[in-house]
């Protein structure tokens, strides 16, 4: 069922201008967090934290110690497996092409939180000749907080 | 080649609107500069920029955007373009590694963008977003966590195309995958899921449309329709340029997605970002408005 964005919960997070980058590397499927700095900046602000159980795409979550969700972030799935093609100069259009064993670095930011977080990275799978289906959690990483 | 072959030499913050630390900070990088050639990489760097500042919506919030440039300068001038992709054969040794042909393909220009994040994080720690400018006029790019884009006129569109990916998370608007001419399978009509992105929509319905907001009442939804699935709508706008509703074909499918306008840059370069586009850019950088 598609739904409605219309009621926005605010995140619950603290301090608005301390922020955690999260450095990652991935190769096929396997993504590993390889850094966290903490940083006095401000995060991109946080989409709605209910309404995305039916929803398709990648986002990222923080939760708590009892699993509620703190924060979330809607995004481009970092961890394509296809490329962004552009065409011969003048053409201006774009398509994307396959690759296999797609393998990079990314990076997210969050607000930090008072206390230790989880981070999940959520997505859909892509099956070829199937459709999209709502997005699923594949990874979760611990976030230090700020105590 | 690497960071051997060349060197990190300073940081600029070419546009000050305030503390890092509450706006947003664009960090661009550059690769294929050579020693001499810093002095066009800072024509370069200020030519993108000014673009930047022109476009919609980032014009009206242009005090809350930093702009940092680190200047890096490589061995060589330009990038790697290999003959295997129709390229002229040059090979240049440069700092992160600038090539043409990755994967075969022949406008998919890249970096080590690990390297980038580094000498990012390094030199401008607070940065939001990073971009690197390779030294070559020949057309390409590339998007992910390192926007890269060549200094081939119209190449700069492929960086604002990929920021709109990597820092609002829209998505691509154009109806196909591979290419409306290829005869492409699967392709036909979207059955999955509503998708998370602000710029399209599974719906039609005014009541559930996530740019609901921007449509005006006498609009018709959907706006404009593909009658026949099995190729890419190839009809001209039936509508005012601007009109936001729902058209249909969108994210590599030629039906059963919308997009917000009939024309944007997340489906064609070279257009403006459309009205949900711009809302989503919007929402996020309000909050770094002094």
């Amino acid at each position: 069922m598609t739904m409605s964005k219309s009621h926005k919960t605010e995140p619950a997070y603290g301090s608005p201008n301390r922020t955690v980058r999260l450095l990652f590397s991935y190769e096929g499927d396997k993504v590993e967090l390889v850094g966290q700095q903490h940083i006095t900046m401000l995060a991109p602000p946080s989409d709605a934290l209910e309404g995305y159980d039916n929803q398709a795409g990648f986002w990222i979550e923080m939760r708590d110690a009892g699993g509620q969700t703190l924060y979330r972030r809607c995004m481009s799935n970092p961890i394509q497996p296809s490329v962004e093609v552009f065409s011969n100069e003048g053409s201006h259009s774009i398509h994307r092409e396959d690759v296999s064993e797609p393998k990079g670095a990314f990076f997210v930011l969050v607000p930090e939180m008072e206390k230790p977080t989880k981070l999940a990275l959520c997505a859909s799978a892509k099956t070829p000749g199937k459709p999209l289906q709502a997005a699923k959690e594949f990874a979760v990483f611990d976030v230090k907080g700020r105590s | 080649m690497g960071t051997t072959d060349g060197k990190v030499v300073g940081t600029t913050k070419l546009i000050d609107n305030g503390d890092a630390g509450l706006r947003w900070n664009l960090t661009i990088l550059g690769d294929g500069y050579k020693d001499t050639e810093q002095p066009l990489y800072k024509q370069n760097v200020d030519a993108f920029v000014a673009k930047l500042k022109t476009t919609a919506p980032f014009d009206s919030l242009w005090k809350a955007i930093n702009v940092y440039r680190i200047d890096v300068t490589s061995t060589d001038s330009g990038a790697d373009d290999p003959r295997a992709c129709g390229g002229t054969g040059v090979v240049a040794v440069t700092y992160f590694d600038a090539h043409f042909c990755e994967r075969g393909i022949r406008r998919l220009l890249v970096v080590d963008n690990s390297t980038a994040l580094s000498v990012a994080m390094n030199q401008v720690p607070l940065f939001h977003m990073a971009m690197v400018l390779v030294n070559t006029t020949v057309y390409g790019g590339s998007g992910g966590a390192v926007a890269v884009f060549s200094q081939a006129p119209d190449a700069a569109e492929i960086g604002l195309h990929e920021m709109g990916h990597t820092v609002f998370g829209l998505a691509d608007e154009y109806p196909y995958y591979a290419g409306c001419e290829t005869g492409e399978q699967g392709h036909d009509r979207y059955t999955g899921a509503d998708p998370s992105e602000p710029n399209v929509s599974a719906t039609a319905d005014r009541a559930l449309l996530k740019w609901r907001t921007l449509v005006l009442p006498a609009t018709t939804l959907p706006t404009m329709s593909n009658a026949d699935c099995s190729h890419c709508d190839g009809s001209a706008s039936s509508v005012a340029n601007g009109t936001v509703g729902a058209f249909e074909g969108a994210q590599y499918f030629h039906c059963g997605l919308y997009r917000a306008e009939y024309n944007c840059r997340m489906r064609e370069l070279g257009n403006p970002y459309c009205a949900a586009c711009r809302q989503r850019i919007r929402e996020t950088l309000q909050r770094h408005l002094p």
